[in-house]
């Protein structure tokens, strides 16, 4: 390698990444639209990112120290897909896929899939919400199973996610959480999700 | 919630509330939120030195915490105390005073968050400048699967002139691709031949892709070095002697 190559090398690697401030932002959705959908193509192909949105994410939900081993480049296999969903504005046509008898029914798209979710009162606890969601699309997609609700850092709540897409987390205290469908390689993200509300 | 306590209008009568307060959320997880909220006005707001101590002392913990707990740590060559010192340093030159106080922490956590990812890019950095000329050594990451990589490297490096300069140089979509994950990525040629074995047979196709392209790039210097950072212009501008006592 001559000085140029290896300046140039140097110059280029990563050179086009997301300032880490804005990608933190965007994984907790905090970013305008748009700024989140040049990241949203970023992340499409920079494996860089992907890793760090996946070490951000391992954090958050964890929310216990690491444990102090060595990072390795993780392999394709080893790696999780992270998809943000975006609230999409209400829809006629969308909602009543749902019998939705509850304060609000909200539609995300979230890698290409919808996510239906209704809010309704606990019948148990009134204080209390029940969030019933159902997913669709996203053919020849990987699975996810498990639906979490994370506050803080922590699982608040956790339910197993039909084959038919939908699943049901009761008892759900009025308080903003981010909600996770996991699945084997894949994280589904609604990181704004406000319960405080009606 | 204790709402009717007098608000104080000082930073050190400030500080010590917001201090029990977040010692009352993390028994609790409910809390006054007013003195922290106004601390944090007062530190983003007015300026005032004594109200960033304060703001440094009451969340010291939580962002040491936020950094520790987070997975890139590991790659990371600096110390949590320099980090966190980092992350406030990052908070004070980018929040702004956003009311509620939850949006305003968590900023706070994002900054903590982002400077552990910092961290570990300059030691990958490191540690991909030192493989330049070892390719054994070269860290690379295999790309992720997307339906088309070629329209997705365009629009997500058309943004960078130095990437768009280099770009402009390629003959192809392959040589594009093959630039984007051999420079970009750090990918090794056997990776992006696994990756793409639709495209490429062997990995010596993509090696000399990749050759061709950065000969040519080389050819062009002239053009690309004005691009280049000032550190790296002055690494890139150095002409080695060769044995015959000629430039390279």
């Amino acid at each position: 390698m001559t000085p140029f190559e290896d300046a140039l090398g140097a110059a280029l690697f990563r050179r086009s990444c997301p300032d880490s401030l804005d990608l933190v932002r965007y994984y907790d959705g905090a970013l305008a639209a748009e700024m989140a959908a040049p990241i949203d193509r970023h992340l499409e192909i920079c494996a860089h990112c992907q890793d760090e949105l996946h070490r951000l994410n391992a954090a958050r939900r964890a929310g216990a120290p690491a444990r102090p081993e060595p990072a390795p480049a993780p392999g394709l296999g080893e790696r999780v897909r992270i998809w943000i969903g975006r609230l999409l504005p209400p829809a006629g046509a969308l909602q009543p896929a749902m019998a939705l008898r509850g304060q609000g029914a909200r539609t995300y798209d979230v890698g290409g899939r919808r996510l239906l979710l209704d809010i309704q009162p606990d019948r148990s606890q009134p204080r209390q919400r029940t969030i019933v969601g159902r997913l669709t699309g996203g053919k020849g997609d990987p699975a996810v199973r498990t639906a979490f609700l994370m506050r803080a850092g922590e699982t608040a709540g956790a339910g197993p996610i039909q084959a038919g897409g939908q699943f049901i987390l009761r008892g759900v205290a009025p308080a903003a959480y981010r909600l996770i469908l996991a699945g084997e390689g894949i994280e589904l993200h609604i990181p704004d999700l406000d319960l405080t509300g009606g | 919630m204790t709402g009717h306590t007098p608000l104080p209008t000082d930073p050190d009568s400030l500080g010590p509330q917001c201090c029990e307060q977040n010692d009352v959320f993390r028994r609790t997880g409910a809390s006054d939120e007013r003195f922290c909220l106004e601390l944090f006005r007062l530190a983003l707001q007015e300026e005032r030195p004594a109200a960033w101590t304060w703001v440094h002392r009451c969340h010291e913990n939580q962002v040491a915490r936020a950094i520790r707990t987070h997975r890139s740590l590991n790659g990371c060559a600096e110390e949590v105390e320099d980090l966190v010192q980092l992350a406030f340093t990052k908070f004070a030159r980018f929040a702004r005073f956003q009311p509620p106080l939850p949006a305003i922490v968590s900023y706070l956590r994002s900054c903590a968050d982002s400077v552990v990812i910092d961290c570990a890019r300059r030691r990958q950095a490191t540690d991909y400048a030192l493989s330049l000329d070892d390719p054994e050594l070269n860290p690379g990451l295999l790309p992720a699967a997307e339906d088309d990589p070629a329209a997705a490297i365009q629009e997500t490096l058309e943004r960078d002139a130095l990437w768009a300069a280099v770009l402009g140089f390629a003959q192809d979509d392959l040589e594009r691709l093959v630039a984007f994950y051999a420079l970009h990525q750090g990918a090794r040629p056997a990776e992006i031949q696994a990756r793409f074995p639709d495209l490429f047979t062997a990995p010596a196709q993509v090696s000399q892709i990749r050759d061709n392209f950065v000969r040519r790039l080389k050819r062009n210097r002239e053009i690309l070095e004005p691009l280049l950072d000032d550190g790296i212009k002055e690494a890139a501008a150095y002409k080695p002697v060769d044995d015959n006592g000629g430039m390279e």
